[in-house]
């Protein structure tokens, strides 16, 4: 019935501009955790103000505390004007929008609870005409996604039954219209009773292999795979999604993006912030789970993958997965070598002296987690073999900067060996996420005059500079393709995992050659020396941002 | 973000220099920029843009719109001022570089600009001074700021060399013909250009509301019982002010959208229209009837100034203190009220969207038999500018095919 609904809608077929969802109720458990009040709950109203949401649109809010409805409506209110990027609330929006918001208070354990979600859910579906569309986000803790996801199975609100098929195979037609496509994958998450159910999981999706294995079994128990959405929000982000737009839009640089001309790639993710009010998680997590396991693998893949078969979730996924796949897991030596991790010590950022990471509030003074991690990685195919793939991560660096650059290899032939010039730089392709978003390409031209040098020159192409409108937040984006059921910028079971099996590898290579003090770096600069010995020895320098 | 360019004095130049003149500046400007330390503008222009006015206050006003305009897309810019009524037949052009900075997100811009005035039969001259101006391998948007001159030959010769040409019927005099012209020019393989019509997309959230109504698999069957549609359209201000004239132009492009989308062809001979009033009478394929009814209705203003009886009067600054949303939601044409009256299975659904009275929102409610089905609900209506208009359809490629269905049905019904 819900793809039907909209699919033979006449109305629909070619209409343009901003896509709509299906009736569906979003369930959010954790809904009083820091996520929904500064992301979740700003990122559904601006949906509602911006996008208009269907008519019957509801959010119920799943958390232990004791709420009524009209307290949890004055709490949403309340997250708006603070954080979302429409405020202070519209009135007469608001007015409509809050008569979708519902209250529902249980511990996370209790069956009954989710009973009385069940009932309160059927009762939503026949008042607001949502049909059975529910959508579980899960936005607690991780160590509670389990026991909720066991409890809405036993509670039989997750609705596996009637699975019979996988996902956007790509036998589907092509030329549907952009409506249609919007829903081309979501009929395999439809119940037999009507109504589509699906799971939205947050990061961090397990510590290591093992454990991502284990919840994704008890994911699997309860949930078809077609159902879950493992949300990274990198993958919301404009530019992150315009990395598939420049390499397979533009035929000019699939010919040389490749081990012929490629020297080698750099990925930076380095954040100014300390850990500020997350040390409880930062400690147990590190920045390699943090930052390299999720935002940087998906960088990387988005990078090197193959061109997939079409813009479809699983032909995306696909080729991203192949990707880890082609990356050897690390063993010992090669840890050792081609991993290098530290902590920031006290310094200067900003014009402002910070504390290091060991006398951050919450953090143990002997404390031995990362807040920097770089890396060699290889992909070993047809097309990167030999070309190593160079990762840092690190809070306290001396610069906010995520980037991409590939380094081209040098001309074969000095043809200026005879002038002034001694050296000729590499071109250097540079993909910028943020901030000032947009790609520029370096290369030599010469210095006007009669003797011959050679000056590196960047061609820029700045986002601001063409498209000035700004861009929806990821969350945005995220929540409205998984009620759209486009799972195309969601991380698939294979791919977690595979993550996860490099990561640990890294992991087991620390774990079985500990060490009492990592190399101290000091906040504002780039991080330690030894970073820049892993890439010296290749005969390399980190570009610098 | 501060749209505030930096120009460069305003410089009268000859046709024939235009390009050199540019080039100088450019060279001018980075020097400059240079000499200072600071990074010089980079010159990538994504579009061109040709404008073509019959007024100097027309264009004045364009020109204020360039500076938001030209912050999004950069773009070389060709102003024209064709007043053909003038006695004297001369041209004359003035150039500028204007040099947008963003606080938002780090960068600059620069637009390049010139606006060339033709009188008398000059305006004739026009197009061939154009062409060699256009920037190599853009695309062309032609916008049509005044009443598009449809009858001259002008029009034609710019359709020709333009990829997207950009008119807002909520100033069309007479409906039928401009339709069908503009109808003719979308579908014929002479031109390239797509046609885009800013007042169709001012109605873009009540094509969308009217949707959603028929999402739902219950309420779909009433799609094809619809019997009657009622649309009001804003007409004169109830503070009697009478100055401009009601343009159903929505209202008719609204009915040639269902119509083509639920396969309605209009009855022959049963189409009458009295004054702004419209009694039109369609046929379903299944043999199904409907009575259309559309007309005016008075607006009761927010405030004294809240109905702006034409764009252009918005552009011109006649209501300078006016929040933006006045411009697009209350410009003399915009649907005020729209009903669709369906049966099914012996039932009467009535599905309504509603403008209230702040116009800058619509309330949605259905009743079956009567009584209320579903949630009546308040959306937002999104306070868009001309300006925003425009620059949306900078971002658009291709033809429209909806538009362009609806556009050939409501020229024949408006006849």
């Amino acid at each position: 019935m819900a793809e039907s609904a909209v699919l033979t809608n006449p109305l629909r077929a070619g209409m343009r501009g901003e896509r709509t969802p299906q009736p569906c109720a979003v369930v959010i458990f954790g809904a009083t955790g820091d996520l929904t009040k500064r992301k979740l709950l700003p990122a559904l109203y601006n949906l509602a103000l911006e996008n208009p949401l269907p008519a019957g649109f509801s959010v119920v809010a799943v958390a232990r505390r004791p709420m009524t409805n009209e307290q949890w409506r004055q709490y949403v209110k309340d997250a708006i004007n603070e954080f979302s990027r429409n405020r202070p609330v519209n009135p007469a929006v608001w007015e409509s929008f809050s008569q979708g918001l519902f209250y529902h208070q249980t511990e996370f354990h209790d069956l009954a609870g989710y009973e009385r979600l069940g009932q309160l859910l059927h009762q939503l579906d026949h008042d607001r005409g949502i049909n059975g569309n529910h959508l579980f986000y899960l936005a607690t803790s991780p160590e509670y996604y389990p026991e909720i996801i066991h409890r809405l199975g036993q509670a039989r609100l997750a609705h596996k039954e009637g699975h019979g098929h996988s996902l956007t195979t790509g036998h589907r037609g092509r030329a549907q219209t952009n409506h249609q496509n919007n829903h081309d994958s979501h009929d395999g998450d439809e119940s037999t009773t009507g109504g589509w159910t699906r799971l939205v999981i947050e990061k961090p999706f397990g510590h290591d292999l093992e454990s991502a294995k284990e919840l994704n079994r008890k994911v699997l128990r309860v949930f078809a795979e077609d159902q879950v959405y493992r949300i990274d929000h990198y993958l919301g982000k404009e530019t992150v999604q315009n990395i598939l737009v420049f390499r397979f839009s533009n035929g000019i640089f699939e010919p040389i993006w490749n081990r012929r001309y490629i020297d080698n790639v750099q990925i930076t993710v380095a954040e100014q912030v300390g850990v500020e009010t997350r040390a409880g998680y930062y400690e147990t997590a590190g920045a390699i789970r943090d930052i390299v396991q999720n935002h940087m693998l998906q960088l990387l893949m988005l990078t090197a993958m193959e061109p997939p078969i079409g813009f479809e979730a699983n032909a995306v996924r696909d080729e991203k997965v192949k990707v880890l796949h082609a990356i050897p897991t690390l063993d010992l030596v090669e840890v050792s070598k081609n991993t290098v991790r530290a902590q920031y010590g006290a310094g200067w950022l900003n014009g402002q002296k910070v504390p290091g990471y060991s006398e951050e509030p919450g953090v143990s003074p002997t404390s031995t987690t990362e807040t920097y991690v770089s890396m060699k990685l290889e992909v070993d195919n047809w097309r990167w073999a030999g070309v190593p793939f160079y990762l840092r991560t690190g809070k306290r660096l001396a610069k906010r900067v995520t980037e991409i650059d590939i380094e081209f290899k040098r001309p074969p032939f000095m043809l200026f060996k005879n002038t002034n010039v001694t050296e000729l730089q590499p071109n250097v392709l540079s993909m910028r996420i943020q901030p000032d978003e947009g790609i520029s390409l370096r290369f030599g031209a010469k210095v006007p005059g009669g003797v011959m040098r050679i000056r590196g020159v960047n061609m820029e192409f700045l986002y601001g500079s063409a498209f000035a409108g700004e861009p929806p937040e990821a969350y945005e984006r995220l929540l409205l393709d998984c009620m759209l059921g486009d799972s195309t910028l969601f991380t698939r079971r294979d791919e977690t995992e595979a993550a996860w099996g490099i990561i640990t590898s890294i992991l087991d290579g620390w774990a079985d050659q500990p060490i009492r003090h990592l190399p101290i770096y000091e906040a504002g600069s780039w991080g330690p020396k030894e970073a820049d010995v892993l890439l010296e020895r290749g005969g390399r320098d980190w570009r610098r941002l | 973000m501060n749209a505030e360019p930096t120009r460069q004095d305003v410089l009268a130049v000859n046709i024939q220099t235009i390009e050199d003149e540019w080039a100088r500046l450019w060279k001018e400007s980075t020097a400059a920029t240079q000499a200072n330390g600071g990074h010089p503008a980079t010159r990538n222009s994504v579009l061109n843009l040709v404008v073509f006015t019959q007024r100097v206050a027309t264009a004045q006003a364009v020109d204020n719109a360039l500076d938001e305009l030209c912050l999004h897309h950069p773009a070389r810019v060709l102003l024209l001022v064709a007043e053909s009524d003038l006695p004297e037949q001369e041209m004359q052009a003035w150039i500028d570089l204007s040099v947008y900075k963003q606080e938002v997100r780090r960068g600059q811009n620069t637009s390049e600009q010139v606006m060339i005035e033709a009188k008398g039969e000059a305006v004739g001259f026009l197009p061939g001074v154009v062409l060699p101006l256009l920037a190599a391998n853009l695309p062309v948007f032609t916008w049509w700021a005044d009443v598009p001159p449809m009858e001259q030959a002008i029009f034609e010769r710019l359709a020709g060399v333009s990829d997207r040409m950009i008119v807002d019927s909520a100033e069309f005099p007479t409906i039928g013909a401009s339709f069908f012209t503009l109808a003719r020019i979308s579908r014929s393989r002479q031109y390239r250009a797509a046609v885009s019509d800013l007042n169709w997309q001012r109605f873009a959230p009540w094509r969308e509301l009217t949707a959603q109504f028929f999402d739902l698999a219950p309420v779909q069957p009433y799609l094809k019982g619809i019997s009657q549609v009622s649309i009001e359209y804003a007409g004169n201000a109830a503070n009697g002010r009478t100055a401009g004239v009601s343009n159903p132009a929505q209202a008719l492009l609204y009915i040639g959208w269902l119509a083509s989308k639920l396969n309605w062809n209009a009855v022959p001979g049963q189409q009458q229209h009295s004054g702004e009033t419209y009694h039109l009478t369609l046929r379903s394929h299944e043999g199904q009837t409907i009575q259309v009814e559309v007309r005016p209705r008075s607006v009761q203003a927010k405030k004294k100034s809240a109905l702006i009886t034409s764009p252009q009067e918005a552009e011109e600054g006649a209501h300078e203190t006016s929040p933006a949303w006045m411009v697009s939601q209350t410009v003399a044409g915009a649907l005020s009220t729209v009903s669709i009256e369906s049966s099914y299975k012996g039932h009467t659904g009535v599905f309504t969207i509603r403008r209230s009275a702040d116009h800058e929102h619509a309330t949605t409610a259905c009743t079956v038999d009567g009584v209320p089905w579903g949630q009546e609900r308040t959306v937002h209506l999104d306070s868009i500018g001309r300006s925003e208009l425009v620059r949306a359809e900078f971002e658009s490629f291709g033809h429209d095919d909806d538009f362009e269905d609806a556009l050939s049905i409501a020229g024949a019904l408006a006849d």
